[in-house]
């Protein structure tokens, strides 16, 4: 016998598609290309602004009085941007380490074979492995402000291949390339919950007329410590990024040195603020304070 | 302008009307769920999925499984760009039955987008997890996480009920 969550999921049925749906199969290339100078213009404004960020960081990053992890010469020598090669036989790379910019980590492709698709899978524990992709018909650069420094495989493949399953890919030539991170731009969101479960916290979204990301995700969560401290997560140029009354801002919540908790928080002026969704380690105490 | 598609009445397009037909509404709920009840999103990710289908047509070798990750890619990255928050209600989503579909819909906006749709996709749709995971672009461990969670809170929230003998 079913549980009454799975006969309420059979409800769903009841939702109708918009009547005018299968008119649009094939129109909407023509309805995308009207919307694309807008979104053409709006992505040349971020990558503006990413680009700006991006170098005054770079100014900060390359002052002396920084404490690097690694020598200069070493960081120096190593390129900040993936290049990657889509062949017939699958992708090279010049570039097998590379490192990241303080906005996150950069792709370049030289798309040789005329392919569709470049994907790119890597390790990141809160969610598993990362996966992302570049699709070709629209860009052969790409810019990923959550792909964490590490280990990453890249694939080139034709659009069709989209249907086919992860364990796939490999057999058709992917080339392992590893991600640095010399200067310690990027603080992980990975939660330190060994021994212990994970406990996902649903969106909680109300009127707030709090003014920061992090007293948001303070007055939303019960079983806080007063030494418990907020910090940004990511990578440089978005933790000093100020969120002002329109944005979102990822958190971690870090108790005597653990990482106890993970949150996206939304700042909307005049709508209302909240978090989107959250972890947290079940032996942290945390809840949301309207659970 | 010059590659705006007009309707080819090619036998690419008929195969994916009648592709339409068999998967279109169940693969519309399914991205409606995911985006939280972003109507318009849902239905730009939907059409546009089955429009790169025809266009696709001759390679595609799996069309159910190809157009749930193309429709959910292009969701998911409508949602990146998109600065408005989620739709505080669904009032006005989904057509006339809503009343009768508010609970569960308002059980599963309370998990996160993942962990919903895993739900949706395995429960609903009958898809394993396999093919959730590359739906989703996640592991099948995380998906089996994701189910495994999604679970227990549709549960807390609505009740098992669950028979004697089940």
């Amino acid at each position: 016998m079913p549980e009454r969550w799975e006969r309420d999921l059979d409800k769903l049925d009841l939702l109708e598609p918009p009547p005018g749906l299968p008119d649009r199969i094939g129109e909407t290339r023509e309805h995308g290309i009207d919307r694309r100078p807008m979104r053409r213009i709006a992505i040349i404004t971020t990558s503006f602004v990413i680009f700006a960020l991006a170098g005054s960081f770079a100014w900060t990053a390359l002052r002396p009085a920084r404490t690097p992890t690694t020598t200069p010469a070493a960081q120096s020598q190593l390129p900040d941007v993936g290049q990657i090669t889509c062949q017939k036989g699958g992708a090279t790379t010049s570039t097998p380490r590379f490192q990241v910019q303080p906005d996150g980590v950069h792709f370049a492709v030289d798309n040789e074979a005329g392919l569709d698709e470049v994907v790119i899978v890597g390790q990141s524990g809160l969610v598993g492995r990362y996966a992302a992709d570049i699709d070709l018909s629209q860009a052969t650069v790409a810019h990923y402000a959550m792909l964490p420094p590490g280990d990453v495989l890249v694939g080139c493949y034709p659009d069709a291949r989209l249907g086919l399953h992860d364990e796939d890919l490999p057999a058709d030539g992917m080339v392992a390339m590893t991600i640095e991170d010399p200067s310690g731009s990027y603080v992980s969101g990975e939660l330190d919950c060994q021994g212990t479960e994970v406990d996902d916290i649903g969106s909680v979204f109300e009127a707030s007329d709090s003014s920061s990301p992090e007293d948001i995700l303070r007055s939303a969560l019960s079983g806080m410590k007063p030494s418990d401290a907020i910090e940004r997560t990511g990578y440089l140029a978005f933790r000093q990024e100020p969120i002002g009354t329109h944005g979102d801002a990822r958190l971690r919540i870090v108790r005597e040195g653990r990482v106890i908790g993970a949150a996206l928080v939304t700042v909307r002026d005049g709508v209302g603020s909240g978090i989107q969704m959250a972890q947290v380690c079940s032996d942290s105490g945390l809840t949301t304070r309207k659970a | 302008m010059d590659d705006t598609i007009t309707k080819p009445t090619d036998p690419s397009r008929t195969e994916v009307e009648r592709l339409f037909h068999q998967v279109g509404a169940e693969l519309w709920r399914a991205v409606f769920v995911f985006t939280g009840g972003r109507r318009a999103v849902a239905e730009d990710a939907v059409s546009e999925a089955f429009t790169r289908a025809i266009e696709h047509w001759g390679e595609i070798k799996d069309p159910r499984a190809w157009l749930y990750r193309v429709a959910f890619r292009i969701a998911s990255a409508e949602m990146k760009h998109e600065r408005r928050p989620l739709p505080t209600g669904w009032a006005d989503e989904g057509g006339a039955a809503i009343d009768e579909v508010l609970p569960i819909l308002d059980a599963l906006k309370s998990l996160p987008p993942n962990q919903r749709t895993a739900i949706v996709l395995h429960y609903r749709m009958d898809m394993s997890v396999r093919d959730i995971a590359h739906v989703l672009g996640i592991t099948v461990a995380t998906t089996k996480v994701h189910l495994h969670r999604g679970r227990n809170r549709l549960r807390q929230m609505l009740g098992s009920e669950e028979s004697p003998d089940a």
